[in-house]
């Protein structure tokens, strides 16, 4: 599945275009990061809160495809900028962590 | 015959620098086309650890070597050490600030990541500071980049 098919409604993409042409498989929710690298799989799409530099970190590390930050959180430039460099599509939603699994779920993006 | 041999300063509370040193350790394992299931235990491992002398420590530093058939890791901090280590490896258990759990750190899991990642963990700790050596044995399927 492409990154691309989840940007339809309220997700944005904030890092570079063509980022969204990156493939992904399942998601994980989750904001504790030590949680977070026990439990996602490699090319997995991060749905969090934790929008810090962190997460870019930690989802580089285990081979994430993007992260999906929930609740209006956004990222800073420094993030949008390692990201890109690491290839890993940023997201910004206003849907709560909970919203956007039901919004994949209806849509068959899981 | 040791393959690599890297150095590393960790930076007490600098949750922006705070990974380099893992994602170093993980650029040099797949760049020599290891596993991508030995380079996660490994960098998970690695992480955990350099997070610890972030949050918890007055710094300190990481060594990273591959000889022969097994990696190791050291980490060395300064300082204040781990007062109950029993305690400290009990999955849940954190001390961590509230700064670091705004950064998403202090679930507790630190630890118990680690000893799920690694062959052998020795941890040494005082008031002057904690030594924690990790070491991963090298197999033959470790060096199969398709795995």
């Amino acid at each position: 599945m492409k990154i691309a098919s989840i940007l339809q409604g309220d997700y944005r993409l904030v890092t570079h275009a063509g980022s969204e042409q990156a493939d992904y498989l399942g998601v994980y929710a989750g904001d504790l990061l030590s949680v977070v690298m026990k439990s996602a799989q490699p090319q997995n799409v991060l749905v969090t809160v934790m929008a810090n530099m962190n997460a870019v970190a930690v989802a580089s590390l285990i081979d994430l495809s993007a992260i999906i930050f929930c609740e209006g959180c956004r990222a800073t430039p420094e993030m949008v900028s390692r990201a890109d460099r690491e290839g890993i599509a940023l997201l910004e939603t206003s849907y709560k962590a909970v919203d956007v699994i039901v919004d994949f779920t209806r849509r068959g993006l899981l | 015959m040791i393959a690599v041999d890297k150095r590393y300063d960790i930076i007490p509370n600098d949750f922006n620098f705070a990974g380099r040193a893992s994602s170093d350790i993980k650029r040099t394992l797949k760049s020599m086309h290891f596993s991508r299931e030995f380079i996660k235990r490994v960098s998970v491992a690695a992480y955990e650890a350099e997070i610890n002398i972030v949050i918890h420590s007055r710094g300190g530093k990481a060594a990273f070597k591959i000889c022969e058939d097994a990696l190791y890791l050291e980490f060395v901090d300064i300082g204040p050490g781990i007062p109950d280590i029993q305690l400290a490896l009990t999955p849940g258990y954190s001390t961590a600030s509230e700064e670091s759990r705004l950064n998403g750190f202090g679930a507790g899991m630190g630890f118990s990541n680690i000893l799920k990642s690694v062959d052998k963990m020795d941890i040494l700790s005082d008031p002057n500071g904690t030594v924690l050596k990790l070491k991963f044995n090298i197999t033959e399927a470790d060096r199969d980049e398709n795995r």
